[in-house]
């Protein structure tokens, strides 16, 4: 019961009541009253018409009037003479009329002694030296066959007039009950950890747009708690290869199992190397969290990206050169500048650089920044491996690598690129890429030049 | 709302209206098969009255909100 189907209900049904109950109320009382009033006034003109006939009638047709009212209606008749003794009764002998002085009119209510009925009654002086007055009384609770169909007619549509309340009451209750209703058997099964539940979304209204919400929550908790397994699982699988070789090759020098000392130079190396990676993977995942959680410091300030860009491949060119890639820079001179955090900016180019020379053997990587449409562009291309169609939507994905089996020699921790656009959003820019499956990938950076007072 | 609940609101609508027509023909004068469904009609009519104003209402501030352009 404890339901706000029941609450809502009960609640209209009750001020459908507050309504109709004081309303039937006042009509029966509309309705006694009229029918008092028209009893009165009846009895008032019976007696009148019975004064006329009895003051030209003998005293055989007083005993007729008497018997014939006595035995074919409710009234009750009376007749006193002129010392206000009973000539004639139909049973009413106990009345003695209240006003000494005969032959006045007189009206008023009564209530038999015998039988504790009220009456209304009134006496009229009849014109006769034998009968000075006669008393015609009507039970207070009389009423005509006509009034009391209409009186039954009132409580009958009163009770249909209730009826219909109820059903319109019932309708209502539960088109505005049943989607909170769904909504809370929804979030019952969201709290249980059933995140595929949606709630339908039925109405424009507030309802409408609580049930949208609670939708979108239930996917962005379905997001997070997959992107949850996902980063776990991948940050067991990332640290679990470094540490194998560690172990591997750390047991293998505490047992001398070296053939000689070059080989343990070898190994001592590669248990540098690995736990440089693991620094590296701890340095880059500490980082794109707290990009992701917005926690990450950024020193904004006018920048040319040009400057940024060309210093990033000066970075780059000595591996470059070990491997006969050209590095071809293009950027114009009087490029305007961007907000931005130079060292954030130039760790952007270095992670794109780093990547077309590791990612291409031969061939060139060129970089182009140049301003178009109040944005600045940079460009980072390469005549490299190039991506997969298939595989473009989640190169910017944590450790999402388009060549798994070669990923590691290929070096990088594999959260580069998601540490990239992370970087190039929280400075308001965007990336793209464009690549062709063995024959390069291009990303471009867009940021929007820097106006007037944005120092 | 289930078939069933649909059947309980139409029972009690249709006895309400049932009951309100019963009334209406109480009184002599006005016995018989088409005085009960002439007044059938002309309750359901004063019923319909303030559902179809209320529908009007609702459509007329909706079709100002659209062209307001505030509908989600």
């Amino acid at each position: 019961m404890n339901t706000i189907f029941y609450k809502l209900g009960g609640a209209i049904t009750i001020l459908f009541l507050v309504v109709l109950l004081p309303l039937g109320f006042v009509m029966l009382e509309i309705f006694n009253n009229y029918n008092h009033t028209h009893l009165k006034e009846e009895t008032e003109e019976m007696a009148s018409q019975y004064a006329i006939m009895l003051s030209a009638a003998d005293r055989l047709d007083v005993d007729l009037l008497v018997d014939s009212m006595s035995t074919e209606t409710v009234r009750e008749i009376i007749v006193f003479d002129q010392t206000e003794t009973i000539i004639e009764s139909s049973g009413m002998e106990s009345f003695s009329p209240r006003k000494k002085s005969s032959g006045t009119e007189e009206i008023g209510s009564y209530i038999d002694p015998k039988t504790n009925q009220h009456y209304f009654y009134a006496g009229k002086p009849v014109l006769d030296n034998a009968i000075a007055s006669i008393y015609v009384f009507s039970p207070s609770n009389m009423m005509s066959s006509s009034a009391v169909r209409v009186q039954n007619a009132l409580w009958l549509s009163g009770l249909g007039s209730l009826l219909l309340a109820l059903g319109f009451t019932f309708i209502f209750s539960k088109k505005l009950t049943n989607p909170l209703q769904m909504m809370e058997k929804t979030a019952k099964k969201l709290a249980r950890g059933d995140l595929n539940t949606k709630v339908p979304v039925t109405t424009r209204d507030e309802l409408g747009s609580l049930a949208r919400s609670m939708n979108e929550l239930a996917r962005e908790l379905k997001r997070y708690r997959d992107n949850r397994r996902e980063f776990f699982s991948n940050v067991s699988h990332e640290f679990r290869t470094p540490l194998s070789y560690i172990q591997g090759y750390s047991h293998a020098l505490k047992n001398g199992l070296q053939q000689n000392e070059d080989q343990r130079q070898q190994f001592i190396h590669i248990i540098h190397d690995e736990a440089n990676r693991m620094n590296r993977l701890i340095e880059d995942l500490f980082e794109l969290s707290r990009m992701e959680e917005e926690r990450f410091p950024l020193e904004l300030e006018l920048v040319h990206l040009g400057h940024i860009a060309q210093k990033a491949v000066e970075k780059v060119r000595p591996s470059a050169g070990d491997k006969e890639i050209t590095l071809v820079t293009e950027i114009e001179e009087d490029i305007p500048d961007i907000v931005g955090d130079s060292f954030r900016l130039e760790q952007i180019f270095m992670n794109l650089l780093q990547n077309a020379v590791r990612y291409t053997e031969h061939g060139c990587v060129r970089v182009k920044v140049l301003a178009e449409d109040g944005k600045v562009i940079g460009t980072v291309s390469d005549t490299g491996l190039g991506i997969a169609s298939e595989e473009i939507p989640h190169i910017f994905e944590r450790f999402y690598r388009i060549e798994k089996s070669r990923a590691r020699d290929f070096g990088g921790t594999g959260l580069g690129l998601a540490i990239v656009k992370q970087l190039t959003e929280l400075q308001y820019g965007t990336i793209d890429v464009e690549s062709c499956d063995g024959k390069g990938t291009t990303f471009t950076l867009c940021f929007p030049e820097a106006r007037e007072g944005d120092e | 709302m289930k078939r069933v609940e649909w059947v309980i609101a139409s029972i009690f609508i249709a006895l309400g209206l049932h009951c309100l027509v019963m009334a209406g023909t109480l009184l002599p004068g006005t016995v018989g098969d088409p005085a009960y469904f002439s007044l059938l009609l002309r309750v359901c009519f004063w019923m319909g009255i303030p559902i179809l104003g209320g529908f009007v209402i609702y459509m007329i501030i909706m079709s100002i909100k659209k062209r307001k352009g505030k509908v989600l």
